[in-house]
């Protein structure tokens, strides 16, 4: 039987901060239960983030936490991979976190396989400082930073990573929160990068400024423009006009970085 | 009252015990909008009464879909069975 998933909290911190109807704190619920389900202990846990409201989360939990500098969230979580291999790392980041400051790391972090589990709390804005665009935000949205409309392209974080050598890569949405913790165990249990891309919403900023200031109907258009990737498969490119594909993207095993060092030290110690 | 609960009239009826924790809950609506069997309805900040508790089927969907982890549902027999022993 598994636990109430409370238990996995740091209570004295709550209420937590983030605003009515923010999807953060759905997507912390579902890492919770993805790490209830395998029954990890959670002293060989260390949970990882960087600054953004998102990064917030490693506050909240009862694990070994490490909150860090905005962007580096991944190179901490690869130092603390390769002093401590047998740990699981779980990086919680937002969009802007991992792939503005923080994109160099992600693409090499990815390419060296190294196994983290990395879940991006994707709300395609900058939330915690006011509502700049990321480069996840969507060509033509509005953000602080875009009152005209956004003409930069935005980067598909899982084509992204996956081309840039990461073992999974899944995605999800906080409308579909019974999925999450099925891909983040997946994830977990794979020995390599493992990246999980879950669409979120800040109704506060982004949704203000694109004309959807309620969180309900937030998940209603991630309801609407997800598709599962069996139906993703058979649909025409004219179909996939502002949609995007949710479920297991990729999986396939691939040697790993803390592995291959550990190979190297031996190499080089029996020399 | 910190947690919200079924009217005692009501709570008779459900197989399920649902509670909302209104110190954590923000009123956004969402457990009230996507209850695929209508239990709650809005109170006048946004936030959930529980009005039709014997409609639940325990889904879990309001539970997972909070934000602010404020819900809990529960089969009733498990917690009568954890309060009144065996
Ligand atoms: C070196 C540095 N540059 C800029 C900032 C300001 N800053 C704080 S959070 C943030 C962006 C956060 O966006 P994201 O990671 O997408 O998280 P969200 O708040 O949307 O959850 C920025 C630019 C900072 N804290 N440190
Ligand atoms: S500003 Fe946006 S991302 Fe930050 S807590 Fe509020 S709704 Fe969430
Ligand atoms: S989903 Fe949670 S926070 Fe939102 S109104 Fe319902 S109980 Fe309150
Ligand atoms: S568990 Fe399901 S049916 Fe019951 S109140 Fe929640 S969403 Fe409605």
């Amino acid at each position: 039987m598994s636990k109430d998933i409370k238990e996995y909290l740091r209570l004295d911190k709550f209420p937590h901060i983030w605003c009515p109807g923010c999807g953060h704190g759905i997507i912390l619920q579902a890492v919770l239960r993805a790490i209830d389900r395998l029954q990890l202990d959670r002293d060989n846990i260390a949970v990882v983030s960087g600054i953004g409201c998102s990064s917030r989360a490693a506050g909240y939990v009862d694990f070994n936490t490490l909150h860090t500098t905005h962007g580096r969230a991944l190179t901490f979580a690869t130092g603390i991979k390769l002093a401590k291999p047998e740990l699981t790392v779980i990086v919680l980041t937002g969009d802007g976190d991992c792939s503005a400051i923080g994109g160099n790391h992600l693409i090499h972090a990815a390419r060296r396989n190294i196994d983290l589990n990395v879940i991006v709390f994707n709300n395609s804005i900058y939330g915690m400082t006011g509502g700049q665009y990321s480069p996840t935000t969507p060509t033509t949205d509005y953000a602080a930073t875009a009152p005209y409309g956004n003409i930069d392209n935005a980067f598909d974080l899982c084509e992204l990573t996956r081309a840039a050598g990461a073992s999974y890569v899944a995605r999800s949405t906080t409308f579909h929160a019974a999925q999450i913790p099925l891909l983040v165990e997946k994830g977990i249990k794979n020995k390599g990068f493992s990246f999980i891309d879950i669409i979120t919403a800040c109704p506060i900023y982004y949704g203000r400024m694109n004309k959807m200031p309620d969180a309900v109907d937030m998940l209603k258009t991630q309801r609407d423009n997800a598709r599962n990737i069996k139906q993703w498969d058979i649909m025409t490119a004219e179909e996939k006009q502002g949609k995007f594909v949710i479920g297991e993207l990729y999986n396939k095993p691939a040697p790993e970085y803390t592995d291959a060092y550990r190979q190297l030290r031996e190499k080089t110690h029996a020399l | 009252m910190a947690e919200e609960k079924p009217a005692a009239s009501l709570e008779k009826s459900a197989k399920y015990d649902i509670s909302v924790n209104r110190a954590w809950c923000k009123n956004c609506r969402i457990c009230i909008s996507f209850c695929p069997t209508g239990v709650y309805t809005e109170n006048e900040l946004g936030g959930p009464i529980i009005s039709f508790p014997e409609k639940c089927n325990n889904c879990q969907l309001c539970v997972i879909r909070c934000p602010d982890f404020a819900i809990t549902v529960k089969p009733k027999e498990e917690s009568k069975r954890t309060h009144n022993g065996p």
